[in-house]
């Protein structure tokens, strides 16, 4: 099948397109790489509950280390493939630790995937995801909109029925509000 | 530690807009002098890129479940679409769907040509895994959602493109395929007769077999009979039979 007459603007590279951040584009992604890894975790001893929480628990770390340039797909594939080495990865250390509970009930040390030291952006980055949960609904739900859903903010104004001016007004300061409650909270 | 730095709004709205790739040439142009000559800017770029990576994550954690459910109700959406469509033909299709069940329709009289467009209409199923690197995400994520019965969605995106390149078979035959699943066969067959013309598609033994159905449906018997017999379908002996015994 020949799509290369599809007209496309110029920069669609995979790399580009994800770190712009496409919402549509992660669902895109995240429905068409499941099923490869829930195959792979069912005959590997497990069940469609753990190929949902490994898979989901891959595909967050996967998205944080290109936002972070950690990892640069250039093309769908890499990034299918770096998907499904970190989700086995995540599903081998669930199982030796499995394994390792059966005769050892006390703290086992982290394994491989948990031990890598997390860096102060890390750090960071965890503790907007802690506090963006203590948010109120309105600013939770402003930010989805403009940060996550991309939508602009006169279409937020017009959703929540509030003037452009105050929408942009509200963002700003959810957004200062929650920086306020990482950085207290690293004091 | 807390940052000495006081991000004001100019500085976070000018950040914002360069992250949220909505900045203007002079505002990047701004944006690029400030990073250079103010080491405080780029500190607060830094800090603000990390704010907004985790409202992102928060969110992305959020709605991957939905896009979980949306995964297993697309498990589906093939029976909803049949509903859909024999809900339209009435009693007919009430009638049909009891002979289907019973399996025996085939060998009763009186089948008509709605009963064979209600009986042997599916909808394309669509393409699997696509192309690699320099694919057009626009079309493959219509694609995933027509893949998942939202054919409306599917519709709007391929439209758009569609508007762009009208010479494409690919884009033609699949939109053509959507509306055809969204219940809109008068759109679906002008699209489905222009493809005719793409002598080398790969899509054009499918074609044959909708156009046929669609043309039977509007009993144009001689116009669909001859598409029919073009087609590879695997069903196609089982249409003409029945056409020839109502002859």
């Amino acid at each position: 099948m020949d799509l290369s007459k599809v007209q496309h603007s110029p920069d669609t590279s995979f790399l580009s397109a994800i770190k712009k951040h496409s919402p549509d584009l992660l669902e895109m992604l995240y429905i068409k790489y499941y099923k490869n890894l829930e195959v792979y975790i069912i005959q590997n001893s497990g069940s469609e509950e753990d190929a949902k929480d490994i898979y989901q628990e891959g595909f967050l770390a996967v998205w944080r280390n290109i936002q972070l340039e950690k990892f640069n797909p250039n093309t769908e594939d890499e990034f299918a493939a770096y998907l499904f080495r970190v989700c086995k990865n995540k599903w081998i250390d669930q199982l030796r630790k499995n394994k390792t509970r059966q005769f050892d009930q006390s703290k086992e040390p982290d394994t491989l995937t948990t031990i890598i030291e997390e860096d102060v952006q890390e750090k960071y980055i965890d503790e907007v995801i802690h506090h963006f949960q203590k948010l109120g609904e309105k600013c939770r739900n402003i930010l989805n909109m403009y940060y996550y859903k991309k939508k602009s903010m006169k279409e937020i104004s017009l959703i929540l029925k509030i003037t452009e001016a105050s929408a942009k007004n509200n963002k700003y300061r959810c957004l200062q509000k929650l920086r306020e409650m990482v950085l207290n909270e690293k004091k | 530690m807390k940052p000495q730095y006081h991000i004001s709004n100019e500085d976070l709205v000018l950040i914002s807009k360069i992250l949220n790739n909505e900045a203007d040439e002079d505002e990047k142009i701004l944006f690029e002098k400030r990073i250079e000559k103010e080491p405080d800017f780029k500190l607060k770029a830094e800090e603000i890129k990390l704010l907004i990576t985790g409202i992102r994550e928060a969110n992305l954690a959020k709605e991957m479940d939905r896009f979980h459910q949306k995964m297993d109700e697309g498990k589906k959406p093939e029976n909803n679409i049949r509903r859909m469509n024999l809900i339209k033909f009435s009693w007919w299709a009430a009638a049909a769907l009891v002979i289907i069940i019973a399996g025996i329709w085939y060998y009763t009289a009186g089948n008509n040509q709605h009963d064979i467009y209600a009986n042997f209409y599916k909808p394309d199923p669509g393409l699997p895994t696509l192309m690699s690197s320099t694919e057009n995400y626009d079309f493959e994520k219509a694609m995933v959602d027509y893949k998942m019965g939202e054919y409306a969605k599917a519709i709007d995106s391929w439209e758009n493109l569609y508007e762009k390149n009208t010479n494409n078979d690919s884009l033609t035959y699949f939109l053509a395929s959507a509306y055809l699943a969204n219940n809109e066969p008068e759109k679906a067959k002008p699209l489905f007769e222009k493809m005719l013309q793409f002598k080398e598609s790969d899509f054009l033994s499918d074609t044959y077999w909708y156009l046929g159905l669609i043309y039977l449906d509007e009993n144009e018997i001689q116009k669909g009979k001859e598409m029919i017999k073009k087609s590879n379908h695997q069903n196609k002996d089982k249409i003409l039979d029945i056409l020839n015994k109502n002859e």
